[in-house]
C-alpha cells in the first residue's frame, strides 16, 4: 500500500497544477476585488497585463491576499514578487509550512 | 465648502491620505488633499507658491525611522542638541507658513519613543541618546503648539503607546516600500486627523449619555439594592469607580453629563443620594431620565433641553440592544461598542478618544464646582515637608459607628479579605454578619475614612462580643489602605465608648498570629493593654482622660 507521502511523490506535477490552479482562483478573487473589474489571473498575469495592478495596489493587493490566505510576505517578496505565478507560489509554500 | 488639506510627509502616504479623504467624506466633510511631495516638506512650508501655502490645514508627518537616520548623522558632539535643531527647523518653518496665511491651522505629528537598545535605559540619563533626544523633540513640539493658537499636534507617539508598535507599524512595508503606517493602523491614524480637523471645523462630541444599571455601577439597583451594587470597594467595583472618576473628568472639562436609564426615578436617583462610593453625584449631571419609555425616545426629549445637535452626543449603554436601537433611530448618535467584561471598558473609551477638544479655556471647567478639591492633591503631596504635616494637609476624617444593613456587603467581604491587620483571623459569612445586626450580646464597629480627595470608605470592623464582665475584641481587622493614618486609636475609643455603655469593666483582646498579619501584633500594647495569659486587658478605671467617655 501506498504511504501518503508517496502518493504524493507519485505524480508531484500533477498535483501542484491542481493546487496552482486553485490558489490563482482565489486569487483572482481578491484581486478581482481590490482592483473592482473581474479577472482570471494566470501564472504569467503581471502589471502590465492586469489594469490597475500599479506599484500602490500593489501593496494592497498583497495586503489583501495575506489576510485571505492567512499568510505574511516579506519584505523581500513584497518587493520582488513580478507576476501572478510568483505570489501563488509563495502563498503555496508558505500554506505548507 | 471644500477644506484644503496639504499632506506633507518624509514617508510614503498614499494610503493614508485616501483614507483620511475617505473618513472625512463618511463625516460629511469634502476634502481637497494634496499630497506634497516626497520628503519635500521644508520647501513646501517655505515657498510661498507652494500649494501647502494656500491650504486650510497642513499636516505633517515625519516618521521616527527617518528621524533616526538625520540623528546618526548629526555628529555626536552635536546631538544634545538635536532635539532642539529639528524642532526649530519645523517651527520656523510653521511660522512661516502661518504668517503668509493666518488662518491656516498647521498640524505636526509628534515622534513615536523607538526604543532605544543603544544604551537602554541608561538612555534616560544620556542626553546625546536617541530616545532622550525624541522625548525632547516631543516635548518641545508640545510647547510650541501651546504658544501657538493654530499649531496643533497629532499625537502619533500617544497612539504607538496605546496600540503598540507592532500594531502601528509593519517592518516589510516600511523596507520594501517606505509605509510607516501599517494597512491595520491606518484607518485609525486617518479616523484621528479628521478628528483634529472637524473639531476646528466646529464639530465635536459635546454630551455624554449613560446607562445606569452595569453602566456607571455593577448589577441593577431595582433588583439588587442600594447596598449591593457594585461600586467602590464590592465585587469588581473598581471598575466603575474608574469609569465614573472619567466620566466626572469629562464633565469638568466641559462635556454635558446626561443620564438616560430603564428605572424607576427615585430608584435611579438613591446611589447618587445615599451610596457613599458614588462618585458622580446629580449636581454632575445636565439632564437625568429614568423611566420605562424607549430610550430613542427619551433622547428626542432631552436634546432640545441641552440645545446641541444629535451629531455632538456620545451613547454609553452596556446593553448591544439598547445600543442598537439608539443606533438605528440616530445613526449621527456616536455609539461604542463597550467590551463586555467592566474591566476593559476605561481603556476601550480612552482609546476610542470620543472627546477630542478643539478649544480649552478655564471657563470650560469653572462651571464645575468640584474641580478644586481633586486638583490639588498633587501639590499637597510634593509641598508637604513631612508626613506628619502631609496627614495634617489631608483633612483626614475618620468616623467609627454602628453596623447598619447597608454596610453588611463591605463588611463580610472586608473580613473574608483581610490578612494583614486581621487579629484573630475570624472568617464569618455574609448571614452571619447580618445577624450581629440584631444581636444584643454583640457590637460590631465600623470605621469610614475620608480625606479631602478620596472616600475610602469602610476601612475597619470591630466585631465586639459581651461576656460577662468584659467587652471582648472577637476580631478587629483594617484595610492596608488605612494603615499609618492613626486609625487606630479613634477605633480603640469607640470601643471604650462601646464598653462605658455596655457597663463593662474591662476589655480584652486576642491576637492570634498567622504568616500574615504580622502588622497587628503590637496595637494592643500600643493603645495600653496588658499581657496576661496570651490576652491583652485594658481596665476601664485606668481609662486616661483622653479616652474617657464624655
Amino acid at each position: 500500500m501506498l504511504t501518503t507521502s508517496g502518493y504524493m511523490n507519485s505524480i508531484p506535477s500533477q498535483m501542484s497544477t491542481v493546487q496552482r490552479e486553485e490558489t490563482l482562483a482565489a486569487l483572482s478573487a481578491v484581486f478581482s476585488n481590490v482592483l473592482g473589474h473581474p479577472m482570471v489571473l494566470k501564472d504569467d498575469s503581471n502589471a502590465a497585463s492586469v489594469k490597475g495592478w500599479d506599484s500602490l495596489s500593489h501593496i494592497e493587493l498583497l495586503v489583501a491576499a495575506e489576510k485571505r490566505f492567512g499568510v505574511a510576505f516579506t519584505s523581500e517578496e513584497i518587493h520582488g514578487f513580478v507576476n501572478a505565478g510568483e505570489i501563488a507560489k509563495a502563498i503555496e509554500s508558505k500554506l505548507r509550512e | 465648502m471644500k477644506v484644503k488639506v496639504a499632506l506633507l510627509a518624509d514617508s510614503a502616504i498614499q494610503f493614508l491620505s485616501r483614507e483620511i479623504k475617505k473618513t472625512a467624506a463618511a463625516a460629511g466633510l469634502e476634502l481637497d488633499l494634496y499630497e506634497g511631495p516626497f520628503g519635500q516638506i521644508q520647501p513646501e512650508l517655505l515657498d510661498p507658491t507652494s500649494r501647502a501655502s494656500d491650504a486650510d490645514f497642513v499636516l505633517i508627518l515625519q516618521s521616527s525611522e527617518g528621524l533616526f537616520r538625520r540623528y546618526c548623522s548629526c555628529p555626536p558632539a552635536q546631538r544634545a542638541g538635536f532635539a532642539a535643531e529639528v524642532a526649530d527647523g519645523l517651527i520656523k518653518g510653521a511660522s512661516a507658513l502661518l504668517e503668509r496665511k493666518a488662518d491656516a491651522r498647521v498640524i505636526v505629528s509628534n515622534f513615536p519613543e523607538l526604543p532605544d537598545g543603544i544604551f537602554g535605559h541608561y538612555a534616560n540619563k544620556t542626553e546625546e541618546s536617541f530616545l532622550y533626544q525624541v522625548r525632547q523633540l516631543n516635548l518641545n513640539l508640545t510647547h510650541w503648539s501651546r504658544g501657538e493658537s493654530n499649531g496643533f499636534i497629532l499625537d502619533f507617539a500617544a497612539l504607538h503607546t496605546c496600540y503598540g508598535s507592532s500594531y502601528m507599524t509593519r517592518p516589510a512595508l516600511w523596507i520594501s516600500s517606505g509605509i510607516v503606517i501599517s494597512p491595520d493602523a491606518t484607518p485609525l491614524v486617518a479616523g484621528e486627523v479628521v478628528k483634529i480637523i472637524s473639531g476646528q471645523l466646529g464639530r465635536a462630541n459635546k454630551c455624554l449619555i449613560c446607562d445606569l444599571d452595569n453602566t456607571l455601577w455593577g448589577g441593577v439597583i431595582g433588583d439588587d439594592g442600594l447596598e449591593n451594587i457594585k461600586i467602590g470597594n464590592l465585587g469588581i467595583g473598581r471598575a466603575f469607580s474608574e469609569l465614573q472618576l472619567w466620566v466626572r473628568e469629562l464633565g469638568r472639562r466641559g462635556i454635558l453629563l446626561v443620564v438616560c436609564s430603564k428605572n424607576e426615578e427615585a430608584l435611579a436617583k438613591e446611589p447618587f443620594d445615599r451610596h457613599p462610593d458614588m462618585i458622580l453625584r446629580l449636581s454632575d449631571f445636565a439632564a437625568f431620565v429614568a423611566n420605562w419609555h424607549p430610550k430613542p425616545e427619551n433622547i428626542r426629549r432631552i436634546q432640545p433641553l441641552l440645545d446641541i445637535g444629535y451629531d455632538s452626543m456620545v451613547f454609553l449603554d452596556d446593553e448591544p440592544a439598547e445600543r442598537l436601537a439608539v443606533k438605528m433611530e440616530f445613526p449621527m448618535i456616536q455609539v461604542p461598542d463597550l467590551p463586555k467584561d467592566p474591566a476593559d471598558r476605561l481603556s476601550f473609551l480612552r482609546a476610542v478618544n470620543l472627546f477630542e477638544a478643539s478649544s480649552f479655556t478655564p471657563g470650560d471647567r469653572e462651571r464645575h464646582r468640584h474641580y478644586q478639591a481633586e486638583s490639588q492633591r498633587e501639590s499637597v503631596r510634593t509641598s508637604a515637608a513631612s508626613y506628619a504635616e502631609y496627614l495634617e494637609k489631608l483633612n483626614l476624617r475618620i468616623e467609627v459607628g454602628p453596623l447598619d444593613a447597608l454596610m453588611v456587603p463591605r463588611v463580610f467581604q472586608l473580613s473574608q479579605r483581610s490578612n494583614q491587620f486581621n487579629l484573630r483571623t475570624v472568617r464569618y459569612s455574609e448571614a452571619a454578619v447580618r445577624a450581629m445586626l440584631d444581636d444584643a450580646s454583640r457590637s460590631v464597629l465600623v470605621a469610614r475614612m475620608q480625606d479631602r480627595f478620596e472616600d475610602y470608605g469602610i476601612i475597619s470592623v470591630a466585631f465586639l462580643a459581651r461576656q460577662s464582665e468584659a467587652l471582648f475584641v472577637e476580631n478587629w481587622i483594617t484595610s492596608c489602605r488605612a494603615f499609618g493614618r492613626g486609625l487606630e486609636k479613634v477605633m480603640f475609643e469607640a470601643m471604650i465608648a462601646a464598653a462605658n455603655r455596655d457597663q463593662a469593666k474591662r476589655i480584652v483582646g486576642e491576637y492570634i498570629p498567622t504568616a500574615k498579619n504580622l502588622v497587628g501584633k503590637d496595637v494592643f500594647s500600643k493603645l495600653g493593654f496588658q499581657h496576661a495569659d496570651n490576652l491583652w486587658i485594658y481596665e476601664l478605671h485606668s481609662v486616661p482622660n483622653e479616652y474617657r467617655a464624655a
